[in-house]
């Protein structure tokens, strides 16, 4: 008896969770959202932040476009332009920034997300909620500087082939669907199977 | 149990406040940017450049050298006046003057940058005559270097007769007009004493005016300016000392000049009209052909005129 315990016990575990782990994986992978309803929530995002965010600085840039510069400034390679500039565009950045880690802090989900019923949640989580520090972690791609601005090729092209972001991957999150609720909590399990 | 429909309201209020505290942020941003003083743009005076003859057409012809089209030039002061930045306008001015009509054209609008409270300054290069030393006057101030040439205040309406050259070949001249007056000016026959007188009277008419407006221009009597316009041309030294300018120096002095009046940093940008595609190449075959055409004819032609040179 004692014998069988230790020799038959693990090895029938073992392929339970096997059995268990293969099964989870299966059906929580089709519960991740493609790179096309990503891109399109990711769109109007764009534009709610246009409108929420860019437009007070409208005035500001508008003289500095229909002068010319603009087209000046890039012809030069931006190095003409001027820094107050800089600053301006850089709060613009950082505002966008905020917009999607208050977002995934208090909602886990974008206005744009919330449109096409999908959400973000933390796999290391047993409910799903996303830490402030992982939210503003996973969308730091939005900073336009080195390295952060690295992203902005890097993310696109893992997306289109791992179904995820790099900095999700990171970060321990995911965008899935909002409605399978039974997916969202396989997911948590299968992070905790694999840390067994 | 949780209820569906308060957990939306929930969800949707949230969003809201979260839009709302971002949108608060961003404005006072931009409000801060606005009222730092500072152009965010990073320049507040343009400066517009009025060089080659003045004239009435667009530049740029394809066998024309560059010119101060009034067409072009006026269009720039227009965006100057409608850039909120903009607090100066500087015409750097290298011209020996052209038409009356253009040259007025250019004064007018000059004068107008005043009802925006924006500050002009004539700054004169190599030469500033005639109409362009009329347009200079249009400014605030007049800068020039010691050695400029500015002044030339008069009228001028010669022409090559080419009568006696034809006369020489038995070439002739068939007159049909009607009205006596018609062909005045052709260079095909010699002016009569009627038609000189005629001329005359109407180079009188404009040289008034121009003697008009430079003594409004410049705050003088028109008996003064009237003394200092038999067409002389003066260096900038003898201009500053008879008083057809304010100061002499170059860029620095200008720069000095705006900074002191406006109590700012002066920070440039030249305002030109931009050029389309097409234009930029005839532009630049009109320039090549002018100068093969200016280098042939240097070769044939040894006398070039006053020039002044060191």
């Amino acid at each position: 008896m004692l014998l069988s315990n230790k020799i038959f016990k693990p090895i029938i575990i073992s392929t339970i969770m096997n059995d268990i782990k293969n099964n989870i994986k299966d059906y929580s992978s089709d519960n991740t959202v493609g790179f096309w309803k990503r891109t399109l929530s990711f769109l109007m995002d764009i534009l709610i932040i246009n409108l929420v965010i860019v437009s007070p600085f409208r005035g500001i840039f508008s003289g500095y476009i229909n002068s010319g510069s603009l087209k000046q400034s890039l012809s030069l390679g931006a190095m003409t332009m001027p820094s107050n500039m800089y600053w301006a565009i850089f709060f613009i950045f950082l505002l966008a920034l905020l917009y999607f880690t208050f977002f995934d802090y208090y909602l886990g989900q974008t206005p744009g997300q919330m449109l096409l019923k999908i959400k973000t949640i933390s796999i290391k989580e047993k409910d799903g909620q996303i830490k402030l520090w992982t939210a503003a972690l996973r969308n730091c791609y939005i900073l336009p500087f080195f390295p952060f601005y690295i992203f902005w090729v890097v993310e696109p092209l893992y997306l289109a082939f791992y179904k995820e972001r790099l900095l999700e991957k990171i970060t321990f999150t995911k965008t899935v669907y909002e409605s399978d609720k039974q997916s969202n909590k396989n997911i948590y399990k299968e992070y905790k199977l694999n840390k067994v | 149990m949780k209820d569906p429909q308060n957990d939306n309201k929930k969800k949707i209020w949230t969003m809201v406040k979260i839009l709302i505290v971002l949108l608060i942020f961003s404005s006072l941003i931009a409000l801060f940017f606005t009222s730092s003083g500072e152009s965010l743009t990073g320049y507040n005076t343009a400066i517009i450049p009025i060089k080659g003859e003045i004239t009435s057409e667009s530049g740029g012809g394809l066998f024309s050298a560059d010119t101060a089209s009034s067409p072009d030039i006026i269009q720039s002061i227009e965006k100057a006046k409608n850039d909120a930045n903009i607090k100066a306008v500087i015409f750097e001015i290298n011209s020996p003057g052209g038409s009356p009509v253009a040259t007025d054209e250019i004064a007018q609008e000059i004068k107008s940058l005043r009802e925006k409270n924006i500050t002009t300054v004539a700054w004169v290069r190599e030469s500033g005559a005639s109409g362009a030393y009329w347009i200079a006057t249009s400014t605030d101030h007049i800068i020039a270097n010691r050695m400029s040439v500015v002044g030339s205040i008069g009228v001028i309406g010669s022409y090559l007769g080419l009568y006696g050259l034809m006369n020489r070949y038995n070439v002739t001249y068939e007159r049909l007009v009607s009205g006596e007056y018609k062909d005045t000016g052709t260079p095909y026959r010699p002016l009569s004493s009627a038609e000189e007188n005629l001329m005359q009277e109407k180079l009188d008419t404009l040289h008034k005016y121009f003697i008009t407006a430079v003594a409004e221009n410049r705050n003088m009597s028109y008996d003064a300016v009237k003394n200092l316009s038999n067409g002389e041309i003066y260096l900038g030294v003898e201009a500053k000392d008879n008083g057809l300018i304010d100061e002499l120096g170059g860029k620095d002095e200008v720069i000095n000049y705006l900074s002191k009046k406006l109590n700012t940093t002066i920070t440039t940008k030249e305002f030109t009209k931009q050029k389309s595609f097409i234009e930029s190449i005839t532009s630049m075959m009109s320039k090549n052909s002018y100068y093969i055409g200016q280098g042939i004819a240097s070769g044939l032609v040894k006398d070039q005129g006053l020039k002044l040179t060191t």
